[in-house]
């Protein structure tokens, strides 16, 4: 994309009113992920002590949101909550279009036998329901952070190796590309030179737009108990151990489900204008 | 290529494609830090005990020759026996999978209808105020963390309002009384035709939160789907020519623009339906529905690999044949790729 | 002759996400009763936008002033309803494209009776029967297989043969045909053309043609309108229009062209169609025009009529002058 374009997508962003409000909720949990110790009222028990004097407490002045079962700060953890989120976000999409754009590249750009292996077993993990795979893999794994992102990571990488080939694919019939080769330039300088920058935004632009779902796979397997483990502050983990407490102390599982929702809901507010203004075949036609 | 020879092509493949799945996670599930022979002999094992489980499960043989055993089991419909329940998996799942396939049912159902009706309007009315709340309310559909929205309708209906029950498949009161013939597995419409009106209005009632809570991803992603295919095809000019002879907008719509429009967008309710799949896992542990979910977590709870590989391949099978018929139905619809 | 339409001042403009496009800047034309007017210009001068003007075919973001009068009544001024009396019956269309102009889903019955019943308010059978003297008319072999195959089974002649067939339903009194033969082999054009030239004479419509094909207009036309930018430039018959061109644009467009009549070397314009968000001020052709002189930089030369049925819009040629 060139430099202009990009300026005039931003304006538009920020001119419709749904991707604003999602831009500006991602900007704010930033900030609480950035800030938590110095957001949240009560930074220790957001890392986890113990407050059992004052056990599922409904919200009040001092306790905003009430606190769990375990007497902590329901806000506080739903702050520190953020920065996990985030982590999760980042950290699968960057891990997925690492091992996806590589083999992308390398299936369009060679075709032949190369592609239709790579391709098939693309398919192969793309043949599997979402979220079972990487069910099946973090049970494998074992719980943990680390692990979440693996296990969404290998489930989530097909997706942008399918993408990246066909645009390699058109890229490599260009007349650009055809010259190159056959003035003798080797095939990685190709790959680097001419598809690469051609090919990667789409696909950032979809990593992008991906975080949110990513951001809920990792909060399901949080919930079944695969993710994160206590005591640290993840919100899936919190509507998790909050389900048994839910007809008698509402607060403790609604607000951390609330932050989740809120958080998904503003990637995908942003990746649905972002796909609407990038798509050439939802322009009107007249301009 | 000719219709049926494209049918065998696309079966085949769907064949070869679950047969990798199986191996994939036959071999991974050989890899869980666990020990199923422990879990096999039951309570406070003896030595002795776990190695006579181990011979039982073919754990002492090599891995290959394990794999034999199993792909042999498989073409049997056996798919081993469960370590928890110790009943046969197949026989589990064949149980717990109509309870699943109801709330799919009746779940893809709705959203079906609500997302073709709200996709069309938004479509139509594009930019306008309804517009932009469809929108809304269509990306909130797949932002949801559907297990947790489950909790919040409960909290809503069940403890608020006291309309709706909290959770289960009917009352076991009720079924006590008013024992169900199960002829389907299906509970509402085993008691529709058997004119048992208790068990089916109970069924009913028990059935709504789940499935409203399992339609909401769906729903957005049909509305969502059904939209934009909605408005590249009202740019297209047939749509003008249509237009331009007076075809009232009614016929336009409903006729001319859907047919076209419901075609791609089938890839999605095929898509959706794997999700709600997905999906059910965490409705069922809410709602405490007896189906493949809740069966699925409490075996990766215990180890249970015979039942986790099982609900795998279920599962991955059920997502392989659900794409391979829409993409046959896609092609009835479609005469361009019928040829 | 009698006067069929007129157009006058028509102004037209979308707003965008990217801001206001001004697409027409005051367009003149006029057409009589059993002829033939060309239109032409360069893509996205505003040809066919102008068709769809016509029939109120445009897009909800698109703002229209001027007057477009129609057997005597202001066609913007009209409801949506009197509209449907005119759209399809007194003004039919055919597109460029017949291809993407069938909807690929549907048997060619299906579109035709759907809305020969809409109109006539016959019955299936009535409407069919219909459907099968239609083809006939526009001389398409078997139209019983022809009704029941999809448009993919069809090669592009015939679709463009079904799609003027559709248009004679009603026998309009003004048939506008948006670019009917380019998306067609040059020997199918010709076949097209001939039919069309043909079915006038028996039917007795006029026709708005819409080119960017200057053979094409010569083959056909009665007069022709040329159009750059938005607006109307030129207006003549024909032959004077190739003999005796005034604009320096419609001078430009004949050297574009390889045109044996015409010996001396191609020569292209020079520069590029202006953008339609920020429009040159004054004449919409000064930038490239190489005869621009401070007046056009600055005012809006009027459409006038400098010889007899020969309309042109430039400073050069002001109003009393004879050359």
């Amino acid at each position: 994309m060139k430099k202009d374009e990009v300026i005039r997508v931003l304006k538009i962003m920020f001119r419709n009113k749904l991707s604003l409000l999602g831009i500006i909720i991602i900007l704010v949990l930033m900030l609480m992920a950035i800030f938590a110790p110095f957001l949240a009222p009560y930074p220790d028990q957001a890392r986890g002590e113990p407050n059992l004097e004052e056990k599922l407490q409904p919200p009040s002045s001092k306790h905003l949101f009430g606190t769990d079962y375990m007497g902590r700060d329901v806000l506080s953890r739903v702050i520190y909550g953020a920065r996990i989120s985030l982590l999760v976000a980042i950290a699968v999409v960057s891990l997925g279009l690492l091992i996806g754009i590589p083999l992308g590249l390398l299936a369009g750009f060679k075709g032949g036998v190369v592609d239709t292996i790579i391709m098939r077993v693309t398919d192969i993990f793309l043949s599997f329901p979402p979220l079972l795979l990487a069910l099946l893999i973090s049970v494998t794994l074992g719980r943990g952070l680390e692990n979440t992102i693996i296990a969404l990571a290998v489930s989530w990488w097909p997706w942008y190796t399918r993408l990246i080939r066909g645009m390699a694919i058109s890229i490599k019939e260009k007349p650009y590309v055809e010259v190159a080769k056959s003035m003798g330039i080797s095939s990685w300088r190709i790959i680097a030179r001419h598809i690469l920058p051609n090919a990667i935004s789409p696909v950032v632009v979809q990593g992008t737009m991906d975080m949110g779902s990513a951001i809920l796979e990792a909060s399901a397997l949080s919930f079944l108990g695969l993710g994160v483990q206590p005591p640290t502050a993840d919100w899936g983990l919190m509507v998790s151990q909050g389900k048994g407490y839910l007809l008698n102390f509402w607060w403790y599982p609604t607000f951390p489900g609330l932050a989740i929702f809120i958080t998904v809901l503003a990637f995908n507010l942003v990746g649905d204008t972002l796909r609407e203004i990038l798509d050439p075949r939802l322009r009107r036609r007249f301009l | 290529m000719k219709l049926w020879e494209y049918i065998i092509y696309r079966i085949v493949l769907a064949v070869v494609v679950i047969f990798f799945v199986v191996t994939i996670v036959f071999f991974i599930s050989r890899v869980i830090p666990a020990n199923p022979a422990a879990l096999w002999a039951g309570a406070h094992p003896t030595p002795e005990e776990i190695e006579r489980a181990k011979e039982e499960l073919h754990l002492n043989d090599p891995l290959i020759t394990q794999f034999y055993y199993y792909l042999n089991g498989l073409f049997h419909g056996d798919l081993g026996i469960s370590i928890r329940t110790h009943h046969p998996v197949a026989e589990d799942i064949t149980k717990a999978f109509t309870a699943t396939f109801e709330l799919i049912i009746v779940a893809e159902f709705f959203a079906i209808i609500i997302g073709i009706a709200l996709g069309t309007y938004s479509a139509v009315k594009k930019d306008s105020w309804v517009d932009n709340l469809s929108r809304l309310f269509a990306i909130s559909g797949v932002s949801l963390p559907i297990y947790w929205f489950g909790m919040v309708l409960q909290l809503l209906f069940f403890k608020e309002l006291g309309w709706l029950p909290l959770s289960g498949r009917v009352d076991t009161i009720v079924m006590l009384e008013h024992p169900l013939h199960v002829i389907t597995g299906f509970y509402i419409f085993d008691s529709l035709i058997t004119g048992n009106w208790i068990i089916f209005k109970n069924a009913v009632w028990h059935i709504i939160l789940p499935a409203i809570t399992l339609a909401m991803y769906p729903i957005g992603l049909i509305t969502r789907q059904i939209r934009s295919m909605m408005i590249e095809v009202l740019q297209e000019n047939y749509i003008r020519t249509a237009r331009a002879y007076n075809v009232p907008n009614r016929t336009i719509y409903m006729k001319y623009a859907l047919k076209n429009a419901v075609a791609p967008a089938l890839i999605t309710v095929g898509l959706s339906l794997a999700y709600t799949l997905v999906g059910a896992f965490l409705v069922e542990i809410i709602f405490n529905w007896p189906g493949l979910g809740r069966y699925a977590t409490y075996a990766i709870l215990s180890m249970d690999y015979p039942a986790i590989i099982g609900v795998v391949i279920i599962g991955a099978s059920a997502y392989v044949f659900i794409n391979v018929i829409v993409d046959l139905i896609q092609m009835y619809l479609d005469p361009r790729i019928r040829v | 002759m009698k006067e069929l339409l007129s157009i006058e001042n028509l102004h037209l403009n979308f707003r965008t996400f990217w801001g206001t496009a001004y697409v027409l800047n005051g367009v003149n034309l006029k057409i009589y009763e059993n002829e033939i007017v060309g239109l032409v210009g360069e893509t996205g001068c505003g040809k066919s936008v102008t068709s769809m003007s016509i029939l109120k075919l445009l897009p909800s973001n698109a703002e229209l002033s001027g007057k477009i009068i129609f057997e005597g009544q202001n066609l913007l001024e009209l409801s949506e309803k009197e509209m449907k009396k005119i759209r399809g019956k007194k003004i039919s269309m055919i597109f460029q494209d017949p291809m993407s102009s069938l909807n690929p889903l549907f048997k060619i019955k299906t579109q035709m009776v759907d809305i020969i019943k809409l109109h006539h308010n016959i019955h299936k059978d009535e409407a069919l029967k219909k459907a099968m003297e239609l083809l006939k008319a526009v001389n398409l072999p078997d139209p019983h297989r022809i009704l029941r195959s999809y448009p993919h089974e069809l090669s592009g002649g015939m679709r463009q043969r079904i799609m003027i067939a559709m248009a004679l339903s009603f026998e309009p009194s003004l048939l506008i045909a948006d670019e009917p033969t380019t998306a067609l082999d040059v020997t199918i054009q010709k076949q097209i053309l001939d039919l069309i030239l043909d079915l006038k004479k028996e039917y007795h419509f006029s026709v708005l043609l819409i080119t960017h094909d200057l053979g094409v207009v010569a083959q056909t036309c009665d007069r022709v309108g040329v159009m750059y930018a938005g607006n109307i430039v030129e207006v003549a018959d024909v032959n004077e229009l190739f003999e005796n061109p005034y604009h320096p644009y419609t001078k430009g467009l004949l050297l574009a062209i390889p045109d044996p009549r015409y010996k001396k070397p191609l020569k292209p314009l020079r520069g590029n169609v202006p953008s339609l968000f920020k429009p040159p001020h004054g004449c919409r052709f000064h930038p490239r025009c190489e005869l621009a002189m401070d007046i056009c930089r600055r005012e809006k030369p009027q459409l006038i009529e400098y010889s007899k049925n020969h309309a042109v819009a430039c400073h050069l040629f002001r109003r009393g002058d004879k050359k």
